[in-house]
């Protein structure tokens, strides 16, 4: 079986580089829910659900 | 169309049209995680095709792969949790430490790319698998989901559609268990991110009984047929 070798050989960054993209910001969010909306767009809205607020009184 | 989520039942609802009121059935909901598999998997392809044609080198493929990666997880998540208005720091840092640990073993594909030790079709089968584990994400959200509105209990639902392997199986004999008894789904199994099972979960305050009769467990339901173990 042949193995893939990559024509250019790349030097990887550092794993701390692509560790401190784990880190999620409102900025992401906020992407991935336009995303979400517009790839499902019979479901968009649904990241951005509110809370079902309970009628006062109701047992 | 607009959404809520209801906290007490811990699914979502229809605001709006001709369905308003009504909870989005779970079917639709794992139906829904499926089509995003599917759609953020075609992206993952897209990226290793460019690849494998030498278009892009092996550092822009791992940014692309991680930036995809993160995506799917976050998303399915936040379907689990039930939208960002439930979605708390403490989320922040469960979805971070999940992503730390998918990106050590993207670190050790892209290396072993790098190297030359693998061949086209391995490198496509295994860039596929990281689609296949949103379905633990949505699991995982609707875990934590569960545990911070103060559930007790926990059972394991094997899934006819997906991979049942052993493990899922000796889990769902297991019936009522104290909330995180089981692994998270798609993590300690062998089936892995193959697996499609689910968990339910009550907050009875004593262990809740279970009816054989109505479970999908029991001979009348007839799902053993179904599983390739018992045939």
């Amino acid at each position: 079986m042949n193995k893939f070798n990559p024509e250019v050989k790349s030097v990887l960054p550092s794993f701390m580089e692509l560790i401190k993209k784990t880190f999620i910001t409102d900025e992401d969010i906020n992407n991935y829910i336009k995303d979400w909306n517009k790839s499902n767009p019979e479901y968009s809205g649904m990241l951005e659900a509110e809370p079902t607020i309970e009628a006062e009184g109701e047992q | 169309m607009s959404f809520s989520f209801d906290t007490k039942s811990q699914r979502f609802r229809y605001k709006t049209g001709i369905y308003a009121g009504r909870f989005v059935s779970r079917k639709d909901v794992q139906q829904i995680i499926e089509t995003n598999i599917k759609l953020i998997s075609n992206d993952i392809n897209t990226i290793t095709n460019l690849l494998l044609d030498n278009k892009i080198s092996v550092s822009t493929w791992e940014n692309a792969m991680a930036a995809a990666i993160k995506k799917g997880h976050t998303q399915s998540y936040l379907l689990g949790k039930g939208g960002t208005y439930q979605f708390n720091p403490k989320d922040k840092g469960i979805l971070g430490n999940v992503l730390s640990i998918e990106y050590m073993y993207l670190r050790r594909f892209a290396e072993s790319i790098n190297k030359g030790e693998l061949t086209k079709a391995q490198i496509k089968s295994r860039a596929k698998l990281y689609a296949n584990s949103f379905h633990k994400l949505y699991e995982r959200g609707v875990f934590e989901s569960h545990k911070q509105d103060g559930y007790f209990w926990e059972k394991w639902m094997t899934s006819i559609e997906g991979e049942i392997c052993n493990d899922c199986i000796a889990f769902s004999q297991l019936s009522w268990q104290r909330i995180g008894f089981f692994p998270h789904i798609g993590v300690a199994t062998e089936c892995k991110t193959n697996c499609r099972c689910t968990k339910v979960y009550s907050k009875a305050p004593t262990i809740p009984q279970t009816n054989i009769l109505s479970t999908k467990n029991g001979w009348l339901y007839g799902s053993f047929n179904k599983r390739p173990i018992f045939n």
